[in-house]
This record gives structure tokens, C-alpha cells and sequence, in this order.
């Protein structure tokens, strides 16, 4: 089996296919701190793809709450008790061994899913149940189920047990992966990555429909068409992707569940990639900067191995060993690198969610000291900078100041236009 | 699984892990929370009708338990270290004035 180099684990690792890397590759920030579960994101994108025949269940992006929520219910908890049967007390990191931007969070020491997967199989995974699917937020208000049946509902369902304790939103759809475990799965090989921009898609005409992508794919992000009998994922809005929507014509703009976010958590772009795979130094590219230079943006469960392209600043409150579990062991340097933020950090921030068009550059100007406090002992300073944003030809898209004005629409005008 | 109770020898099931509960790890919750919306720019009213409304059950839960003047304190106190606030009314703190 071939071996590629896998950044978020710092080695190689082995994979079904040898390296062979986009140009530009979809990627995506999330800033977990201000998710409020509204899910505007989960149903722009069901408004948007997967409202026909034999989708219903679909939802190629969810918003679930962590530490119970899950879709399919117990995902995460399934693959990683899976990882740990087959590699007994292996999901370790060495984190001595930080290295740039080719192992920035150290070296991982236990087996990925690939390298973990039974004979005959190219990924450790499992087939989710119709009941793991059926319902994608269940069990996440309450703790406990009641008896339903048709048209009868609980006397006192509103007055159910609450979980009583921290609890945060992770937003979830394709990652996108540089590795996927759907596209080493597939045996027909109908699934591929776009050279232009590593968006993965499945081939709907070659797809048969084995379903080998929904067990190997640790995310469960494709999902099975019992109607079309073919298997389905997020295409990462691929029309808005090639600048083909007609409100920006020629434009790249973000995806739906991207643009729909009111939370303002969501940044997404296209980043370069190197002929060996790892991001093209783009020190003025706002993903770039919070991957690798802030590094306050980490990957969900790096130690499955697929290497995911969507990135998390993870929830402050969260204690941490759950934390490194879920993002690896760059959640301590991140955290304390988001609380009390840079000068440029607290700029960047205030990209997200300013515009739809994609976000290429940026550049800062300089404002005058507004503010001055002690964050953790230590003096922490706010300017009143100026960031803009610019498109992927350089013109600008955005510009907006650290201590932008919130303009509060009247209430007798909440929804005039 | 949906209807069905839970099996402890299940070994697919969920595996519990013991986690930092209780009210000190809700506090720190929400006082996270306050100085996210804080630093975007939202106002003390703003907050308060985000702690008040039962759909947003991180805030509210704590509004619940704590009750309104403890959710004002705890504003406060972060509003203290972060600064004043951006938004006043339907227009740009300080008539736009000042900025570099």
C-alpha cells in the first residue's frame, strides 16, 4: 500500500492511492465559541439539496450538540471506540516533536483508520442503523426517551430531565478530506477529487450503491439514496465554488451553509496546495493565517487520519482532555492564543461572515489604541484596526474596523427592507 | 436505538466518561459566551433577550437558575474587562468620531 504525508499527524501514513494533491483545495474555519444552534446553516443547505424522494433523512450539514448530540447518533464515540479495540491505548501524540507546517501539532503515534482496517478493507468503519439516522438531534435537550406512537404525544414531555451542564455546537458536513476513507473505500471507484479545488464528489452514473463510502467515512457524511439507490454527499455547492451563481458571475463565493450563518462563525475559502501536499505559505490568506500561523483553527479527530479540511476553533469552556481527544493536541496553544487574541487575530476575526464573495487576501491598516486591560495577568491592548478583504484578483470585497459599528434595526422595523 | 433502554454490556454503545460538571462549569459557559458577544459588538439588551429566550438553552439555562440580576453582574463584570459597548441605539458609538 502507498505511503503519504499526513500534516495534521506529522508522518506518513499508508493509503490506498499514492499522493497526488489539488491546486487549490476547499477549506473552512468554524469558530465553535459562537455557535447559538440555530440551525439557519442545516436548513440552507436541506432547502438547497436534499429535499427530493429518498433524501428525507438527509442532512449533509448538522449542527449537533456536543458531548451528547450526534448524526448519526454516537458517530464519533463508535469510530473512536472502534480505533481503540484495534489499537489498544494507541490514540497518542508526541507533542515534542512540533514542526512547522509539517507537523505542527507533533507526531501521532497510533494507527488511523486506514492503517487500522481489517483484512480485505481499506478503512476501519461501521454501517450505521435506519434508527442512528432517523432522528439528528435527539436525546440532545433531554437525557431520557419516552414511548411515542403515531399521533400520541408525552402528557409531560415538556418536563423532561435537562442535561445540567457545559454543553457546545459542532457544526458538521464534508471535510472534504485530502485522504478520504469514502474514496479509498469505493470499490467502483466512483468517487473522486476535483483537481481544481479537492472538492469530493461521487459519480452518481458509476456508484452502485455498496455503501462501502458510508461505512469507511468516520464523519458519516455520505448517506445512502434508498429511492435512487445510489449513495449522496455534500458537494460543497460546487456552482458557487466555480462562480457560476449569477449574483456574482465569475466570482467564487462561499457555500450556502457558509453565507447563511447569522452567527457570523463561518469563514470559508479556497487555499493553494504544494505539489507535496501541505498549504502554500500564504501568509496574507485568512485561513492560512489561523491554521498555521495563529493556529487557533485545529481539525476534527486528526487521528482518524483523513487528513479533514475543515477547521474548529474549539469552545473555551469545554474541560480539556475532552477537547484534545476531539481536536488533538494543539487545543491548549489555540485556546490561549484565542482568549486574549493578537492585534492581527482580533482583525481576521472580523472577517467572518461579511460577504459571500470568497476571501482570498487581506491587509490590515492601522488604528489608534481604544482600549487597554489585563487578560490572564498580562497586559492586552485593542486597536481600532482596519482589516479589508480582498478577491482572488486583489480588488476588495470587504473592509471593516475591529470596533465596527452594530447598527440595531428599530423595533417597529424588524423586517422592512 | 431511539426507543429502546440503554444496555450497559452494549459495547457499541455510548462509553461514558466522567466530565467537569455542576455550576462551575456552567458559569464559565456563560461567561465565555457573554464576552463572544461582546467582542462582536452586541449590547447589554441584546445579551439579555438572547439569556431570556428558552431556544437558546446555554444562556437561558443560566438565566433560569441564576435569575436576572445575577445575569446582569455577570455582564457587567465581563463588559468590565472587555471595554464599553459598540452598539448604542441605531447608530455608530460616538457619532463614527475617533476612528483612526
Amino acid at each position: 500500500m502507498p505511503e503519504v504525508y499526513n500534516w495534521h499527524l506529522g508522518r506518513k501514513m499508508a493509503y490506498r492511492f499514492a499522493e497526488r494533491h489539488p491546486r487549490w483545495q476547499f477549506a473552512a474555519v468554524f469558530n465553535i465559541n459562537r455557535c447559538i444552534g440555530c440551525q439557519t446553516c442545516t436548513m440552507a443547505c436541506k432547502s438547497t439539496w436534499t429535499h427530493a424522494r429518498g433524501q428525507e433523512y438527509m442532512w449533509w450539514n448538522n449542527v449537533e450538540t456536543k458531548p451528547y448530540g450526534g448524526y448519526p447518533q454516537f458517530w464519533d464515540v463508535k469510530t473512536l471506540e472502534l480505533l481503540e479495540q484495534a489499537d489498544p491505548g494507541g490514540q497518542r501524540w508526541n507533542p515534542r516533536t512540533r514542526d512547522g507546517r509539517d507537523a505542527p501539532y507533533g507526531v501521532y503515534e497510533g494507527k488511523t483508520l486506514f492503517e487500522a482496517a481489517p483484512a480485505g478493507e481499506e478503512a476501519l468503519g461501521y454501517l450505521p442503523t435506519d434508527e442512528e439516522w432517523r432522528a439528528p438531534n435527539i436525546y440532545e435537550d433531554t437525557p431520557t426517551a419516552y414511548p411515542t406512537a403515531p399521533g400520541r404525544y408525552h402528557r409531560t414531555g415538556e418536563q423532561l430531565p435537562e442535561h445540567r451542564t457545559w454543553f457546545f455546537h459542532l457544526q458538521r458536513l464534508c471535510n472534504h478530506c485530502t485522504y478520504p476513507a469514502c474514496l479509498a473505500a469505493c470499490p467502483r471507484q466512483a468517487i473522486y477529487k476535483r483537481p481544481e479545488d479537492g472538492i469530493v464528489l461521487i459519480d452518481q452514473r458509476r456508484c452502485r450503491g455498496y455503501r462501502k463510502c458510508v461505512e469507511a467515512c468516520p464523519y458519516k457524511k455520505p448517506m445512502f439514496n434508498a429511492y435512487t439507490r445510489v449513495s449522496e454527499k455534500c458537494i460543497a455547492c460546487y456552482p458557487r465554488i466555480e462562480g457560476r451563481d449569477p449574483l456574482h458571475p465569475g466570482a467564487p463565493i462561499e457555500a450556502r451553509c457558509m453565507a447563511a450563518c447569522v452567527g457570523k462563525i463561518r469563514l470559508q475559502g479556497l487555499v493553494r496546495i504544494d505539489a507535496d501536499g501541505r498549504w502554500a505559505e500564504d501568509r496574507q490568506h485568512p485561513l492560512y493565517f489561523l491554521v498555521h500561523v495563529a493556529r487557533v483553527a485545529l481539525p476534527l479527530y486528526p487521528q482518524f487520519g483523513t487528513q479533514p479540511n475543515v477547521y474548529y476553533i474549539p469552545p473555551r469552556w469545554v474541560p480539556r482532555p475532552y477537547l484534545r481527544q476531539m481536536f488533538g493536541p494543539g487545543v491548549d496553544r489555540a485556546i490561549a492564543a484565542y482568549t486574549a487574541p493578537s492585534r492581527e487575530l482580533l482583525a481576521v476575526l472580523q472577517l467572518f461572515r461579511t460577504t459571500q464573495r470568497m476571501i482570498f487576501r487581506y491587509r490590515i491598516e492601522p488604528g489608534r489604541k481604544v482600549f487597554e486591560t489585563t487578560l490572564n495577568g498580562k497586559k492586552w491592548a485593542m486597536y481600532n484596526d482596519t482589516v479589508i478583504g480582498l478577491d482572488q484578483r486583489g480588488r476588495e470585497v470587504v473592509r471593516l474596523t475591529v470596533e465596527e459599528p452594530v447598527f440595531a434595526r428599530p423595533r417597529q422595523h424588524l423586517n422592512s427592507i | 436505538m431511539t426507543e429502546k433502554a440503554f444496555e450497559p454490556d452494549d459495547p457499541m454503545a455510548l462509553v461514558g466518561v466522567i466530565v467537569d460538571a455542576g455550576d462551575p462549569a456552567a458559569d464559565e459557559m456563560a461567561r465565555c459566551l457573554v464576552e463572544e458577544y461582546l467582542r462582536v459588538g452586541w449590547d447589554e439588551e441584546g445579551l439579555l433577550r438572547l439569556f431570556r429566550t428558552p431556544f437558546y438553552r446555554a444562556l437561558y439555562a443560566i438565566y433560569r437558575d441564576r435569575g436576572e440580576e445575577a445575569v446582569r453582574g455577570l455582564i457587567a463584570e465581563v463588559a468590565a474587562t472587555w471595554g464599553v459597548w459598540r452598539v448604542t441605539g441605531g447608530g455608530p458609538r460616538g457619532g463614527g468620531e475617533g476612528d483612526a
